[in-house]
């Protein structure tokens, strides 16, 4: 792998009802998403992509196919990629979650069996490792909001802030380098054993 | 019983890890820590063999060949840990991974139990003030030992692991002068052992003894707190071997790494 173009998926019905949706399948996308998501296949289209990469959750896949309409590029499920895990506040609002989370250590795992930040960091690493070992040269993934966010600040040599201080754009890419990916999924790992927000340091 | 896969749980990590708790310091550190992904393989509830499945793999005990489909799909950047444990795994994985770039076999590994004689240095544990003099010196030590400078790779990622080894306590150094004479920092912490990577000491004052006078005294104040203090150094680094020697390390084991 050299080249991944980095997104979260395009606007679910999960997302324009303010609901936390960590359970496969889950909802898929709106009109609104299905159209943001033709568009992300516009900004890609003269950009080489011989893999497409999913998590098991529907909206995600549905991102993907969207995007690579019309184009013949395998296409692989990493569920280390996964939403967090979050745990009793699943099916609630968001807002409640974030509430909790803004909070919380990042090594508390969500109260009902959810999974702490840095579990989910862990995950991520070990997602990005899938996704760097594949034999292809490029590869659209599309991933979470988290996800999105702690990747692409890890890549800068950014360890996760308490609550994401910038917002992560629907199916927007990000176009990242295998060395970043490395230094990306070292520092989630590393970060995960120690895990302390930066902006609680 | 057959051993089969599982999920092990805290209390089956950290008695398998009681078992050699020099050999499976990290193992345990990260047990301990409440995090990390591990796989485990039991018979009658107890584990035979443990894997620690990330960035890099980390495997011990017998039987490590079983974790060979948990690792593959994790495809790490490499495989480290007891050498008999990595070559089982190795063995049985290494048809689902790429060639490897490296293949580090017989890293032997110290240990030291008794206190030595003391060194009369200035050792001390580092503070938020020594972050600026010690990157360069652990961005050193750290291409000396993995091959690769990480302030050229992730420069921010490294400030905050060395910030973070100093806020933790557990990083040390011995400074005259404005010149490094000797500084280490601990990669694993039990109640057990302690293991340390990344002695340095800087260019321009080796060869005067520095090293095993901070190593020394660096081992009295930790065995004061843990039983054990040990680590691992690349077969081929003769000056450290000689001078763990010195200070009074056994070699005990071998730990292996495999680069992918």
């Amino acid at each position: 792998m050299e080249t991944i173009f980095l997104a979260r998926h395009a606007l679910a019905v999960s997302n324009a009802s303010g609901v936390a949706s960590y359970a496969a399948p889950g909802e898929g996308l709106t009109e609104e998403g299905r159209w943001q998501a033709r568009n992300l296949g516009e900004i890609l289209a003269r950009e080489e992509i011989a893999l497409g990469v999913a998590t098991e959750l529907r909206r995600t896949q549905e991102t993907l196919e969207v995007a690579l309409e019309g184009r013949d590029v395998p296409r692989i499920v990493v569920s280390d990629l996964n939403e967090i895990h979050f745990g009793s506040f699943d099916g609630g609002l968001l807002s409640a979650y974030r509430e909790w989370a803004g909070s919380e250590a990042a090594g508390l795992p969500a109260p009902g069996g959810g999974e702490s930040r840095a579990q989910a960091a862990a995950r991520y690493a070990a997602g990005l490792q899938q996704v760097l070992a594949r034999t292809e040269t490029s590869a659209l993934v599309i991933g979470h909001a988290l996800a999105v966010r702690y990747i692409v600040d890890a890549a800068e040599g950014l360890i996760p802030a308490s609550l994401m201080l910038a917002p992560v754009g629907h199916a927007l890419p990000h176009r990242l380098e295998a060395r970043q990916l490395e230094v990306a999924a070292d520092l989630l790992e590393s970060w995960s054993l120690v895990p302390r927000f930066r902006d609680s340091e | 019983m057959a051993a089969k896969i599982i999920d092990p749980s805290r209390d089956q990590i950290l008695r398998f890890c009681a078992v050699d708790p020099v050999e499976r310091v990290f193992l345990e550190d990260v047990a301990r820590r409440g995090q990390g992904r591990f796989v485990g393989l039991a018979a009658d509830g107890e584990l035979q063999a443990l894997c620690h499945v990330g960035v890099n793999a980390v495997p011990s005990g017998v039987g490590c060949g079983a974790f060979a489909r948990e690792v593959a799909r994790v495809s790490p950047r490499m495989l480290i840990g007891e050498a008999h444990a990595v070559s089982e795994l190795w063995d049985a994985v290494r048809p689902r991974l790429s060639r490897p770039r490296e293949d580090r076999p017989g890293q032997p590994v110290f240990v030291i139990r008794g206190a030595p004689s003391e060194g009369g240095t200035g050792l001390r544990a580092a503070e938020a003030d020594d972050l600026e003099l010690l990157v360069p010196a652990c961005a050193a030590a750290h291409e000396q030992e993995i091959g690769v400078d990480p302030l050229r790779r992730d420069p921010e990622g490294f400030r905050w692991r060395t910030r973070t080894q100093i806020d933790e306590g557990r990083s040390w150094l011995w400074v005259e002068d404005g010149v490094i004479r000797f500084k280490v920092e601990a990669s694993a912490w039990t109640p057990s052992a302690v293991q340390l990577q990344q002695v340095w000491v800087d260019p321009a004052a080796r060869r005067r003894g520095y090293g095993a006078r901070g190593l020394r005294d660096l081992c009295r104040l930790l065995l004061g707190r843990v039983p054990a203090v040990c680590l691992f150094v690349r077969a081929e680094n003769h000056p450290a071997i000689r001078l763990y020697e010195t200070v009074g390390m056994e070699h005990v084991l071998d730990y292996r790494s495999v680069l992918l």
